[in-house]
């Protein structure tokens, strides 16, 4: 974790609009998860639907001060700091959030079909390969491909030798592996 | 169980190798920017399930202290804190590098954290036994005010206390999820197999603290390289130094312990109130931020005095301290070993080894970093880009070989994306652990006590203030949030005078 710097009125528009998508978000599913809980016996229904209510309550509140905020900041802050602010996250959404997370949901593809070991030199390889990506496209070259490859035969083997070979843990098991 | 069989206990080859090994792991994740004590121990965790569980447990508590100590090498060397923890350390040891006095603030740090980490491991020894003993008296109404005293972590966060509000509840919702022990009922299943069995705190921890941190890492360049050109110092001239400020040491080592004992407070606040104070009491020309070595003594005599007492609520009533140590109670329940007062009664043989072992995880952190100064510019060297492939990978196996299951993976891995979108909204994710680990326990004990005030045809309110225990349990509870709510006060107004500096 690293310390986060002040808040910048941009960072204050995107918190803002996340703090509203968020609120309607767990608002939304509290409501949801509260109607599943009716057909339950009311000892198993009491806990969960104490803390549907507590997250509803949130969620109200989160909507209520995002648009408290909204209410404030719209006369001062510039509609282009919140375009902005809008792209940031987006930015960061898509190619820190999204796209790795996808890459781990292959990984865990590959992992029911082919097997842990062939599934972990995959995700080593993609992931190395997109870090360099991100830092740099111009990184992308036959020498990045030729280490990410080496680095990925490394650490899956080393992984073998210490889990599979050395503490006899098992490893989910594919058609190859 | 007598002193000389867990000496017995402690003094094999195995536990030294564990010890060792575990504090220098946790040196090295903790000094890497990104990483930190909590990642180490859950890509370790799968190490431990071959092991006794006492051995196992010690790897672990020798990755929390290791860690503790590490976060101070990036402040000091590169003055990148990878903690917030560790941005009072960087204040002043920055400037001593930058002095060419790299050496010396690194002593600082060790030796500081020597005597910190003594500190609460003693009272993790002395008050642990006495506090499970007392525990052994409490019902399901006294255990039920125990656990909520956890969620005192919703006000001692810094940030938004809704967000700390939602993170909480949303851990106490994960807890509630799989077949309810009590009526059989299943709860939020959706027909699901995986989701039947409940949703377990290690993909919880995985999902959460390895992929949603290193989600966030991807991309990031490499540190700034380390300018090592050092003055000579002996390490003898730094601890004689810190042994004249012994004051200052037991201060910061007992406000260290103090806030540690607090379930789920954490170990920014007790290190931003040490430093302040020593920032206000110190006796020494040099000003602070300008390489004060008082300011780097009371950060780390206060940051790993943290470990020993953090312990203290964890063993002796079930309730995780912190995040770090919520991940060490999901490692014992892997192991069948069930926290709180009855641990000292069914598995004395694990509670004391553990107890008397933590004294060991100091001497090896201090040996490792007295020894290993030169080599920790190393460390800094090792690059994202291959760290956060392998956390991943390690990580993915950890989350499968908890209960060989597939399905664990899955949830680590959506909870990763979620942790990560998490982050980015300013949502802090240590209390959905606390809450995943203090959930059931606050549901059993109020289902509990729901029946015994049903039996006895009384409201249940009436119940659980019943006795006299339990009505001192909730002034406590009271009690604790408020001065919690006060120590935040002072720790926003510390951290706004470093932030200025």
């Amino acid at each position: 974790m690293m310390l986060t710097v002040a808040p910048l009125p941009t960072n204050a528009c995107a918190q803002m609009l996340s703090n509203l998508i968020l609120g309607v978000i767990v608002l939304l599913s509290s409501i949801f998860f509260y109607l599943q809980t009716t057909d339950l016996p009311d000892r198993s229904a009491l806990f969960p639907q104490y803390i549907l209510w507590g997250l509803a309550i949130v969620g109200v509140l989160l909507i209520f001060q995002a648009l408290l905020e909204g209410r404030k900041k719209a006369a001062k802050e510039e509609l282009e700091a919140r375009r902005e602010a809008r792209v940031q996250f987006n930015d960061i959404l898509i190619f820190q959030v999204m796209v790795p997370g996808g890459l781990m949901l292959v990984a865990y593809g590959l992992l029911l079909s082919v097997g842990f070991y062939p599934a972990s030199a995959f995700l080593v390889f993609t992931i190395y390969s997109y870090h360099a990506f991100r830092i740099d496209a111009e990184n992308l070259n036959r020498a990045l491909w030729v280490r990410a490859v080496i680095f990925a035969f490394v650490i899956t083997l080393f992984m073998y030798l210490v889990f599979t070979l050395l503490l006899g843990l098992p490893a989910p098991s594919g058609a190859l592996f | 169980m007598d002193i000389f069989s867990i000496l017995l206990n402690l003094f094999t080859p195995s536990v030294f190798l564990v010890v060792f090994a575990g504090v220098l792991v946790g040196i090295v994740v903790g000094a890497i920017p990104g990483l930190n004590g909590a990642i180490g121990i859950s890509l370790l965790l799968p190490l431990t399930f071959t092991m006794e569980p006492q051995i196992g447990l010690l790897l672990l508590g020798g990755i929390y202290m290791g860690g503790m100590y590490g976060g101070s090498i990036t402040a000091i060397l590169i003055n990148v804190p990878g903690d917030v923890v560790a941005a009072p350390v960087a204040m002043e040891g920055y400037p001593l590098t930058q002095q060419g006095r790299a050496k010396e603030a690194l002593y600082y740090s060790i030796f500081s954290s020597m005597f910190g980490g003594f500190i609460g491991v003693l009272v993790l020894i002395l008050f642990t036994p006495p506090l499970a003993r007392f525990a052994l008296q409490f019902g399901p109404a006294e255990m039920f005010f125990v656990s909520l005293s956890g969620l005192i972590i919703v006000g001692a966060l810094s940030g938004s206390i809704l967000k700390a509000a939602l993170a909480v509840l949303l851990g106490l919702f994960i807890s509630t999820v799989g077949v309810d022990m009590i009526t059989g009922s299943e709860r939020f299943t959706f027909d699901s197999l995986g989701l039947r069995s409940g949703i377990s705190v290690v993909p919880v921890v995985l999902g959460l603290f390895c992929f949603a941190e290193m989600f966030l890492n991807i991309g990031k360049k490499p540190s700034e390289q380390v300018q090592y050109r050092d003055q000579k110092i002996s390490r003898m001239t730094v601890i004689k130094d810190i042994l004249s400020q012994r004051f200052l040491v037991w201060k910061s080592g007992l406000i260290g312990t103090v806030v540690g004992l607090l379930p789920g407070v954490g170990t920014t606040l007790a290190v931003f109130m040490s430093y302040g104070d020593a920032k206000r009491a110190s006796r020494r020309d040099i000003p602070f931020e300008q390489g004060n070595p008082d300011g780097i003594i009371a950060a780390e005599s206060a940051n790993n005095a943290t470990v020993g007492s953090s312990m203290v609520p964890l063993l002796a009533l079930g309730v995780p301290g912190s995040p770090t140590s919520a991940i060490i109670a999901g490692a014992l329940v892997i192991h069948g070993i069930v926290l709180g007062p009855s641990l000292f009664v069914n598995r004395p043989d694990v509670a004391f080894t553990f107890l008397y072992g933590m004294l060991l995880t100091v001497v090896a952190m201090t040996i490792i970093g007295a020894i290993g100064i030169k080599y920790f510019s190393y460390i800094l060297k090792i690059k994202m880009e291959y760290i956060v492939p392998t956390v991943l990978v390690f990580a993915l196996f950890g989350a499968y070989s908890l209960r060989n299951s597939l399905f664990d993976v899955f949830i680590a891995i959506i909870l990763g994306i979620a942790g990560a979108i998490f982050k980015k909204m300013h949502v802090p994710l240590a209390p959905i652990i606390i809450g995943v680990v203090l959930g059931p326990l606050i549901e059993t004990n109020l289902a509990r006590a729901m029946r015994i005030a049903g039996a006895r045809n009384m409201p249940l309110w009436e119940y659980l203030l019943a006795t006299p225990l339990s009505k001192g349990l909730v002034a406590l509870v009271v009690i604790m949030l408020l001065v919690v709510i006060r120590m935040r006060h002072k720790e926003k107004i510390a951290a706004k005078e470093v932030k200025n500096a």
